[in-house]
């Protein structure tokens, strides 16, 4: 046990630190100069050289990233290059928001894709299975950003039900997990179904029929508790899926999130405040995964015992 | 036996006979979704393609004073701009025309750098097997903890004029990990097979058997993965253009156009709704004919979700609960409703024909089968595969798999014929009555429930017991089937004890109503030779006590003749013959039987004398051949046997047999 | 006297497996095959009988260096076998496997999988290439044209001989089958085993018979050797193994067979559970579960010696229980 978690957190802290590398050298190397954009075009150089230095620009690559490290491993993210507020406490103030954005969504679409997956597996072939089936595959291909745009037109101006842009109120969540949502649940939906499907079939189950078991049971207890291992696994990637939608939906809706933070960071070139939505997206997601994986080894004896 | 693994589907004649040959073209075509997909896209690559011919403006060109323009059924739009004008008066159905271009080009040149990529890594990674593999996975692992499209988005973010070929570049070379991923697992999986294995052992370098045995295998893989990621990156193209990270203006790209949309969201709507449309389309149509080849290029990957499910259900049961009724009071229940034909023996199946009809063809599983088992008494079924035997038990307790069903005879049981009464009925003696145990016990019990909660389980079916008691109950049981330490039994999980161990637990859960008929398909096949005369003679020993009336199902004649009083010989789904066991075995009456006895090898055969081999192959189930199904094969067979099937006649004491034969002559191999 | 076909000595084969701990990341070391000698002569069949995890298959492989061996050695045609020596011993033994299904690339066509060994060793290319192919497909009772059949296209029987053409292709002079037959049907193993046999004495062919079914191994076999958790406990002929078995291990297998003629004979009954290769008991490997086991035998390990003529037990008590 403690083999396994230690391996896992020093796995956890080279992805996390190969990430933030990369995009640390990624934005120095790749970009044109933040200290010129963030002048007037046609500044002179001596200020540029000013702003420069404000911002350590001027510094040797190494030296900057040295330096970068030294203060993460101090809990210091650094400064925004536009207007010097820490970037930590930004990141801070953004990360609640996405969670929130987050936790709902991924209660939501399980809630939905559970019902939705389980319903079809239990009717396959059936009416309801095909209407699931074609809801998945629209599903898949709709664009988030487009989904959005309607939904908002609709509920938000024509119908006025719902409060279009910005995060107030539980009303303001809607539209956004449903955008998510649409984003979520086909890959889930699909997934349980499958789950679902191959369980039904195994030797076990039928092998509880002829025992005698109901078959409310057989299906309840038999099918879903072996169905249900690889759904645990499901939340990791959700969780993936909604970092890499927030920043679309967080623009959309102007939810003050850590993906709208990111996005603005890059359109300005705020080199600190890029890594700093980066890292915390990163940790988040190892984070969770690892939780994960060791839930997921818990529950099945197989792992847990150490099957050959 | 052996397995056909076809994604999912089961039809239980497994058969040894050689399958026919669909050219892949003719397969595809007969799968909707990919007709349907595969037209939808070739409607738009053609509008791609011919866009300048199709196009009625020139997407560039500007009209200051016409913007924003409505489509032609509006009011105020014209004919000249059919779905209307942008903010600069340009032609929307032109821009969107010009943007299926780019979108098309870059997404398909983007999913070829990525398989490439991811074909190479892949294949590098599944045949180290060493640190380079754990090197490009940690890759891969650190990659995916990043937002894809945050790390397209910073670097597009970065870059002044964008041109298709950053975009390509951006959009797919972390794509590759996709590919490595799936190919990598497939390389794993196939070097280990023994093919891989021959190929070495017949002198291929470690090059040629990784190039010529094993990529033919794996490279489809990225054929259909390709195909899906295709349409995940055109919506990614369009969602970066959205946000102003893809294809710098002016050049069209519908999510520019419908970014533009969500600024006139309210006086221009259209601009935001068509060319999310166009993008649904397009993706409907790649998914649609990527999941439609996905069935055929590579069922493993069980990726098309369309195809029809064959899943093993209990046909037409509905279920109630059981509740906790006393097993006694069952039995008088059904005692009560017995019909008055028949009583003196447990079970009679009547004529009994199964069918399974599938997508194309029809299997007849099960023909004309009728055997009969006496209270107390052990039947053995004899068959190969394709015989029909474990078709055959499990229509008993009427557990056929799906799509298999009963389209002729009777089950008898205790005098109630068991394919015509409620299916509620049927549930109820499943378990306390007539209870079944399969061949492989490993996977016969659910692999995260403990073995006490499962043994509990089914006694709580029987009996309202409290767990306690009910545990005591099963410790008492195993110990009769002689696990030596139940409790240290009762707590483990199936995967923890052997196949024997795991056979006996199954047999005790079956024995717990004391049923009257206890139905072991196959039950020691997977067992050691050892283990299996173990479990055998457990088997046997608990039955006898319980005066259950015990089917035996094997493919093993010596088996039978163990442990067995009658037997029935199954060939091709039909009956052969039956009748007591010594009989049987001493004057075979068909020639099956026979030539059967004869080809098992034998401890006494004298050295240099041949085994008389069978000669030719099972039958296909699927196309039976008319008249007797062993004329092909059999040595003495006349003309008339390959026209008409020979019917079962009497032909002794309690024996019938099948054959236009009056008597098999006697071989010159003694059976005895 | 001419040296034997192949001889091994002292053969041992360990693998190095994860097993238990939390997610099963504990390490063990799986002794397979764990001091095994013997010879084959050109043209015999030795037989290799025992049930699974005993170690026949892994002998199989080995001593067609399919395997690395851990220790020992073999010596083909009186010569020891190198790393340098492999690609020549390939063209002497070959081996078919159990599983028609697996044993067969998927996605090449008969032709091609019987003639790539031809091509690989250089000895035949083009049209005598083909010709040697379909006289090998004919050899196997297969037809010519079935060279251009995909091995989905064929039953399992027809797929065992395309692995036998296979083998024959490089005319060896040693085939190793490894449950050849275990995977068919009735009615059709006695079909290759006639034909097995038959290509024996066509060529000139030794085999080394694996199965876990001591009546086929009977069948096809001279000579039987008995296995149990990596070691030979008993080496006879196929008769006197039969009427006279020594070992108790040999006698418990035999009395488990379960025979058409002959109901009701006296079963030896087994104590306990067969054993965990990677945990072996300490002394004779059997004693845990032997009927007649002794205290010496917890502790000393008995070696295969030859107790009769030709007949090679391991056992401490070998003689006692037969009378002799």
């Amino acid at each position: 046990m403690l083999r396994f978690c230690l391996r896992r957190t020093a796995q956890m802290v080279i992805v996390v630190f190969g990430v933030v590398t990369l995009v640390f050298f990624i934005l120095r190397i790749a970009s044109g100069d933040p200290a010129r954009l963030m002048n007037p075009p046609g500044q002179q150089e001596e200020i540029v050289q000013l702003t420069r230095e404000k911002i350590g620009t001027d510094r040797p690559l190494m030296v900057q990233y040295g330096d970068y490290l030294v203060r993460l491993a101090q809990g210091d993210l650094g400064v925004s290059f536009h207007g010097g507020q820490p970037v930590l406490d930004e990141v801070l103030k953004a990360l609640p928001n996405t969670a929130m954005l987050a936790v709902t969504t991924i209660v939501f679409s399980s809630t939905v894709a559970l019902i939705l997956g389980i319903g079809a597996a239990l009717r396959a072939n059936g009416a309801f299975d095909r209407v699931v089936l074609v809801y998945v595959s629209v599903a898949l291909a709709t664009p988030s950003f487009w989904l959005a745009i309607v939904l908002i037109m609709f509920f938000a101006v024509r119908l006025g039900w719902l409060p279009a842009i910005d995060m107030e109120g539980p009303q303001s969540f809607v539209l956004p997990v449903i955008t998510l949502a649409v984003m979520l649940t086909p890959v889930l939906i699909r997934t349980i179904r499958q789950s679902f499907l191959e369980t039904l079939s195994d030797d076990h189950v039928r092998a509880a029929r002829a025992r005698g078991i109901p078959e409310r049971r057989v299906i309840l207890v038999h099918g879903l508790k072996v169905a249900a291992l690889p759904l645990i696994t499901l939340i990791g990637l959700q969780l993936g899926m909604i970092l890499a939608g927030s920043y679309v939906v967080e623009f959309i809706f102007n939810w003050p999130g850590i993906g709208k933070l990111t996005l603005n960071a890059v359109a300005g070139r705020n080199f600190p405040m890029i890594q700093g939505g980066v890292l915390v997206a990163a940790l988040a997601f190892v984070i969770v995964n690892f939780v994960v994986d060791l839930t997921y080894a818990a529950l099945d004896p197989r792992i847990r015992l150490g099957s050959k | 036996m052996t397995d056909l693994s076809t994604g999912g589907i089961s039809s239980e004649p497994v058969t040894d006979a050689a399958p026919a040959r669909t050219h892949v073209l003719r397969r595809l075509l007969k799968r909707k979704t990919f007709v349907i997909g595969a037209i939808g896209l070739a409607i738009i690559v053609l509008i791609a393609a011919f866009a300048p011919l199709l196009a009625p403006h020139d997407p560039l060109k500007q009209d200051l004073s016409g913007g924003l323009a409505p489509p032609f059924w509006v009011e105020g739009g014209s004919s000249d701009h059919p779905l209307g004008t942008d903010t600069l008066g340009r032609d929307v159905a032109s821009r969107m025309m010009y943007g299926a271009r780019n979108s098309l080009v870059i997404a398909l040149f983007a999913v070829l750098l990525a398989a490439v990529l991811g074909l190479a890594a892949g294949l590098s990674a599944g045949f180290s097997r060493g640190w380079w593999d754990s090197v490009l996975m940690r890759l891969g692992d650190m990659q995916l903890a990043f937002p894809f499209i945050l790390l397209a988005i910073i670097v597009l973010g970065v870059i002044t004029d964008r041109s298709a070929l950053h975009l390509i570049l951006v959009l797919g070379i972390p794509g590759w990990i996709l590919y490595a991923r799936v190919v990598r697992s497939r390389v794993l999986a196939e070097r280990d097979k023994d093919y891989v294995m021959a190929a070495k052992s017949v002198g291929a370098s470690r090059t040629r058997q990784r190039w010529k045995y094993v990529l033919p295998s794996v490279w489809t893989v990225v054929l259909v993965i390709a195909l899906l990621d295709f349409g995940f990156i055109i919506l990614v193209e369009a969602t970066l253009s959205f946000l102003g990270f893809g294809l710098t203006p002016p050049t069209p790209s519908w999510g520019s156009i419908l970014a533009e949309g969500r600024r006139n969201m309210i006086i221009a709507p259209w601009l935001a709704i068509f060319p999310g449309l166009a993008i649904m389309f397009t993706v409907l149509a790649i998914n649609g004919t990527a999941d439609g080849a996905a069935d055929v290029l590579d069922p493993k990957l069980k990726m098309g979700i369309f195809r029809r499910v064959h899943q093993k259900k209990a046909t037409n049961v509905t279920s109630t609960d059981q509740g906790s009724e006393d097993a006694d009071s069952i039995r008088t229940n059904l005692l009560a409703t017995k019909d008055e034909t028949e009583p003196s023996s447990l079970l009679e199946v009547r004529d009994l024909s199964v069918e399974f009809p599938l997508e194309d063809r029809v299997v007849k599983a099960v023909r004309h089968v009728s055997l009969e088992v006496d209270r107390g008494q052990t039947l053995g079924i004899v068959g190969e595969s394709g015989s029909g035997k474990s078709v055959t038990a499990s229509s008993i307790i009427q557990l056929i798999d799906s799509p298999g069903r009963v389209t002729n005879g009777e089950v008898l049981f205790e005098g109630r014929d068991l394919t015509r009464i409620d299916d509620n009925e049927v549930a109820q003696l499943r378990g306390t009555k007539i209870g079944m145990i399969f061949q492989n016990p490993a996977s016969s019990l659910n692999p995260v429930l403990s073995i006490g909660s499962q043994m509990v389980e089914t006694i709580q079916q029987l009996q309202k017991v409290s767990s306690a008691n009910a545990r005591d109950m099963a410790s008492r049981v195993l110990l009769d089937v002689g696990i030596g330490d139940p409790q240290g039994i009762l707590s483990q999980y199936p995967f923890q004890l052997s196949g024997g161990m795991n056979q006996r637990v199954m047999i005790a859960m079956a024995m717990l109503a004391q049923p009257d008929l206890l139905i072991a398909d196959e039950p020691t096949s997977a067992l050691d030779v050892t283990t299996q005369a173990q479990v055998l003679e457990q088997l046997i020993d608990v039955t006898r006590e319980h005066q259950t009336s015990l089917i035996l199902i094997t493919h093993d004649i010596a088996l039978v003749r163990e442990y067995a009083d009658t037997v029935v010989v199954l060939y091709a789904g039909q009956t052969c013959e039956s009748g007591p066991i010594e009989a049987v075995i001493q004057s075979p009456k068909h020639p099956y039987t026979q030539a059967l006895l004869e080809s098992v090898p034998r401890a006494d055969l004298e050295p240099g004398k041949r085994l008389l081999a069978i000669p030719g192959e099972l039958p296909d189930p699927t196309d039976v051949p008319v008249g007797c199904p062993f004329a092909l094969r059999c040595r003495y067979s006349m003309d008339v046997c390959s026209d008409i099937n020979p019917p079962l006649d009497v032909v002794g004491s309690d024996r019938v047999a099948a054959c236009h034969l009056d008597a098999v002559p006697t071989s010159k191999v003694d059976a005895s | 006297m001419t040296a034997p076909l192949l001889e091994v000595r002292g053969l041992v084969k360990h693998f190095n497996v994860r097993s238990g701990g939390f997610f099963g990341l504990g390490r063990k070391v799986v002794r397979a095959v764990d001091g095994v000698s013997f010879t084959i002569d050109e043209g015999e069949t030795l037989g290799l009988v025992g049930e699974s995890g005993c170690g026949k298959s892994t002998l199989a492989r080995t001593i067609l260096l399919l395997e690395d061996p851990t220790e020992g050695e073999i010596l083909f045609q009186g010569q020891p076998l190198t790393a340098k020596r492999v690609l020549n011993l390939r063209r002497r033994a070959q081996i078919v496997f159990q599983d028609p299904y697996l044993s067969l690339p998927p996605r090449m066509k008969v032709g091609d999988i019987v003639g790539d060994p031809l091509k690989i060793h250089g000895i035949a290319r083009g049209s005598s290439l083909t010709d040697r192919v379909a006289q090998l497909l004919i050899d196997v009772e297969l037809k010519p044209e079935d060279a251009d059949r995909y091995p989905h296209e064929l039953s399992g029987g027809q797929r065992q001989r395309v692995g036998i053409a296979r083998a024959l292709a490089v005319q060896p002079s040693l085939i190793a089958a490894d449950e050849a037959v275990s995977s068919l049907d009735v009615s059709v193993q006695a079909q290759i085993l006639n034909l097995l046999k038959d290509l024996q004495e066509r060529h000139q062919l030794a085999y080394l018979f694996v199965s876990h079914n001591l009546g086929v191994v009977k069948y096809m076999s001279h000579r039987i050797a008995v296995m149990y958790l990596g070691q030979i406990v008993e080496l006879a002929t196929g008769d006197e193994l039969h009427s006279q078995p020594l070992n108790p291990y040999t006698k418990a297998l035999l009395s488990a067979i379960p025979t058409i003629h002959k109901k009701g004979r006296r079963r030896v009954q087994l104590q306990g559970e067969p054993p965990d290769s990677g945990n072996p008991p300490p002394g004779c490997k059997f004693h845990p579960r032997c009927p007649i086991a002794q205290p010496i035998c917890e502790q000393d390990e008995p070696v295969l010696k030859e107790w009769l003529p030709g007949r090679y037990v391991a056992c401490h008590y070998a003689l006692h229980e037969s009378g002799l």
